[in-house]
């Protein structure tokens, strides 16, 4: 049988497409399962960022 | 306390006996400690890591060790550490135990009360996955789908307000898509009839607003209509309000109803309690026993509890009533303060001038508004009283209400005199459009991110869930399959008195990420769900067996479980059956057999004397549990006669004697004459078991050896006077009188007890065939080896 972090790795493998993502998801996983309000901090400041960046484009040139 | 896994220099397997309370579950707390660092169960009660050491230790000095007899593990060792309370220290060869012990090897009857009590599908699938070693896994997928649910309901919030900003710019620009190009056409458009310079890219918008701005500056017309027009799209948005006064004079009535006198209120703290016991109660392990006082209840607490309970019904009703409308009106609070704060950030002079009452009313509700939600989020318990009906800002609520069409035909009849000028008018709704038309576009770009940004995390968060959904099922059924004919092999041993109910198997529901169904065939056809036909005693049995079956499949390199009173739901006939499906199947495992049944004790205390037994008695705060090395009854016997105690030898003898003839007579289908009382005579019970032997066992001019033992076992008046007599103190026999009777019942018994399956002979009728055996075959009494020919 195979352990967490090891099916983790083996899928990384498999799914070369969801690498990135799931380097960025073992943050927030541990035994006690997935740490849902951490992830939905991150996932706010995310948001907050792309708005930031989007509002920069709205700046005309000096 | 120490366990003791060794006897007579031999590592064999341990048996504890103890009443509810002895502190015998304890064992199992620690054994999962040791290997988890946590102990789930108590957890999921609200123990807390500080609360698993003595109480008097302070953490200081706790420990579970184990030693071991294996080439390279010596003792593994995990000391609670006050520092970090989650993560002991661990010593000895630690890791290297971990990694052979890598699998759950402990049920606990609550564990397989789940397994039956839960119907739900989901719930059966989370025990699957917890003895397939997939438990993490589980966890995971929980806690994954949680996230998803609740980001897709974050997606869909935005995708609302990214709809309506492109909404909001369509009708602007009378266009179907939106694009910065379209935007900046439309912007130049304005310009140019304002004579302001192109511009190429939206980022110098402000540039064509900020000119314009200087227009409508200039015409004082049309920047006040341009304010009207501004403030009349903010009325829209704040309107309709309803009304406050009616949900907070009825909440008041139901508030007054409850409190109305101290007995409602009491009764409302007694009702919450009650509810909090209904949901425990199921859980402990004693279940007469107050979870409150600690003290015991003469019937059934449960049932009274909730009888309790429900004569508060009424009372209930009504705070269940008052809750609801109490969180309504804490909603609309909430949502008025939004639409309050949006209109306060007016600037216009002579909005703000036209409007002076309004906006002063909005200030009073606004400074208000957050006492009153205080208030409101208050348990009703802390409520000494409450009166927000008379409050000024209920009343202000209802002004601004009741000017609504006032208030907005002004803003409509200052906006029609504003636009009697066509040029105005033009430069007013050109700074309008403008100004929305910018506005809007923001939203609609910042959300367009947002939305890709969060269907992006979603798709591939969906994407993961879906993998480890996959690799969970696979696991489940490929595991299933190799572990089923352990699986099917163990409910048969269990549930052979029932030759109808056969091969079980584990269904996974397709299109459903977490549900299992049981299978069962039943008289030849598969019925699936397999509960339409079995016994909560069976389930059990299904439970059991997989388990088991996942214990060999997945511990092979750590031979040893746990089974914590496991036999508790089960048939006293099946019980027995447990110890032979672990002498049948395991005796290769260690097993620390818990229990709390006296007769199943004494069952496998017959049944395995090579194992270590202790019998815990009591239990107390400084010491923990108390006990001692336990005797079967053979032991105990031999005890007292070595001891020379032929009163008490002979009363232990007279006590196993009636257990086994019962056992035996069970066994052998013996014809018995009925008691009312249930009670019967050694004699009672002998007679009629000897006399079915000799019926069965009869072949002409041959004797069978079981009967001349006991005939052998008979002639002696002795036994005779012992059957009648051996309750009686007065009558006093001799240590070589029982003495005798003791060993002649041995020489019987080794005849008719199997010590590898661990069973009586029983009667059993094949087709026509007739045979006297045990439950693996290696006795058979009508075998010709066991009789004698005679002349």
């Amino acid at each position: 049988m195979t352990e967490l972090k090891n099916w983790i790795t083996q899928l990384k493998n498999e799914k070369p497409e969801l690498n990135d993502f799931i380097t960025k998801l073992e943050g927030f996983i541990s035994d006690t399962g997935f740490n849902t309000n951490k992830f939905e901090k991150a996932v706010e400041i995310g948001l907050q960022k792309k708005e930031e960046e989007v509002i920069k484009t709205f700046t005309a040139d000096a | 306390m120490v366990i003791d896994f060794i006897k007579g220099n031999r590592a064999t397997s341990a048996l504890i006996y103890g009443r509810n309370g002895t502190g015998k579950s304890s064992i199992v707390d620690a054994w999962e400690w040791l290997l988890n660092f946590n102990i789930e169960n108590l957890r999921r009660e609200g123990v807390v890591f500080t609360d698993f050491p003595h109480k008097a230790s302070n953490g200081n000095n706790s420990y579970i060790s184990v030693d071991f007899q294996h080439t390279s593990i010596n003792n593994a060792t995990a000391k609670f550490n006050i520092k970090k309370i989650s993560s002991p220290t661990i010593s000895g060869e630690y890791g290297e135990f971990k990694a052979l012990s890598k699998y759950p090897n402990y049920l606990r009857y609550t564990d397989l009360n789940e397994f039956i009590c839960n119907k739900r599908k989901a719930e059966r699938y989370e025990y699957i996955a917890k003895f397939f070693g997939l438990e993490k896994f589980s966890l995971l997928q929980d806690t994954l789908q949680a996230t998803i649910n609740k980001q897709t309901v974050n997606l869909q919030n935005i995708q609302s307000t990214f709809k309506a900003s492109t909404n909001s710019v369509n009708v602007i620009t009378g266009l179907t898509t939106v694009d910065e190009a379209i935007v900046v056409n439309f912007i130049n458009s304005i310009g140019a009839k304002h004579k302001i310079p192109t511009i190429n890219t939206f980022k110098d918008s402000e540039k064509v607003k900020s000119a314009l701005q200087k227009i409508v500056q200039t015409n004082p017309i049309a920047r006040e209509l341009s304010e009207w027009k501004s403030f009349q799209t903010k009325q829209n948005q704040f309107y309709p309000i309803t009304t406050a006064k009616l949900n907070c004079t009825v909440l008041e009535q139901l508030f007054n109803d409850l409190k109305q006198n101290e007995e409602s209120i009491k009764q409302l703290i007694l009702s919450s309690l009650y509810e909090l016991s209904i949901e425990i109660l199921p859980k402990l392990e004693d279940k007469s026993k107050c979870p409150v006082c600690d003290e015991t209840f003469d019937g059934d607490l449960l049932k009274h509890i909730t009888e309790k309970h429900n004569s508060l019904a009424a009372l209930n009703k009504n705070k269940t009533d008052f809750d609801t409308k109490k969180s309504a009106l804490e909603k609309q609070f909430e949502g008025l303060a939004r639409k309050v704060a949006a209109l306060e950030s007016e600037s216009s002079s002579v909005v703000l001038s036209t409007f002076q009452s309004f906006f002063d009313n909005l200030r009073i509700i606004s400074s208000a508004l957050p006492e009153l939600t205080t208030t409101l989020k208050k348990p009703l318990k802390d409520l000494a009283s409450l009166s927000l009906s008379d409050d000024p800002t209920i009343e202000k609520i209802d002004a601004i209400i009741s000017n609504e069409v006032a208030d907005r035909k002004i803003v409509a009849d200052k906006i029609i005199a504003l636009s009697k000028d066509e040029t105005t008018r033009t430069l007013a709704q050109d700074y309008t459009n403008l100004s929305n038309i910018i506005e809007n576009f923001k939203g609609y770009s910042i959300n367009k991110e947002k939305v890709t940004y969060l269907e992006d995390i979603n798709d591939k968060l969906q994407a993961f869930l879906a993998c480890l959904t996959t690799y969970i099922q696979t696991i489940i059924k490929t595991t299933f399959e190799s572990i089923s004919a352990d699986v099917v092999d163990y409910f048969n041993v269990l549930e052979n008195s029932n030759p109808d109910i056969k091969n079980p198997s584990l269904k996974l529901l397709t299109g459903k990420d977490k549900a299992v169904e049981l299978e069962i065939e039943f008289a030849s056809e598969k019925v699936t769900p397999a509960f339409k036909f079995l016994s909560e005693s069976q389930v059990n049995s299904f439970g059991l067996a997989i388990f088991l079956a996942a214990v060999k499949h997945f511990n092979s390199d750590f031979k040893f479980f746990i089974l914590d009173d496991v036999v508790n739901s089960f048939d006293s006939f099946k019980r027995p059956k447990v110890s032979q499906l672990i002498a049948s199947r395991f005796s290769d495992f260690q097993v620390l057999m818990i229990t709390h049944d006296q007769i199943f004790f004494d069952t496998v205390q017959k049944q395995f004397p090579e194992w270590q037994r202790y019998k815990f008695t009591s239990w107390s705060y400084t010491t923990g549990p108390k006990y001692k090395l336990s005797k079967n009854y053979t032991e105990e016997i031999q005890e007292y006669l070595d001891e020379d105690k032929p009163i008490t030898a002979g009363q232990t003898l007279g006590r196993y004697l009636e257990w086994i003839f019962g056992a035996l007579n069970e066994n052998m289908q013996t014809p018995i004459s009925y008691k009312v009382e249930n009670v019967y005579t050694l004699s009672e019970f002998y007679n009629p078991l000897v006399k079915r032997f000799r019926d069965k066992l009869k072949i002409a001019n041959k004797q069978h050896k079981l009967i001349v033992l006991f005939d052998e076992f008979e002639s002696s008046t002795i036994f005779r006077n012992y059957c009648a007599h051996w309750k009686n103190e007065a009558n006093q026999f001799t240590t070589d009188e029982i003495d005798g009777i003791f060993k002649k019942w041995n020489g019987i018994e080794q005849m008719i007890f199997c010590t590898s399956c661990k069973s009586l002979v029983f009667f059993e009728k094949a087709d026509t065939a007739e045979y006297i055996r045990c439950t693996c075959g290696t006795i058979n009494l009508k075998e010709q080896s066991h009789y004698l020919t005679t002349v």
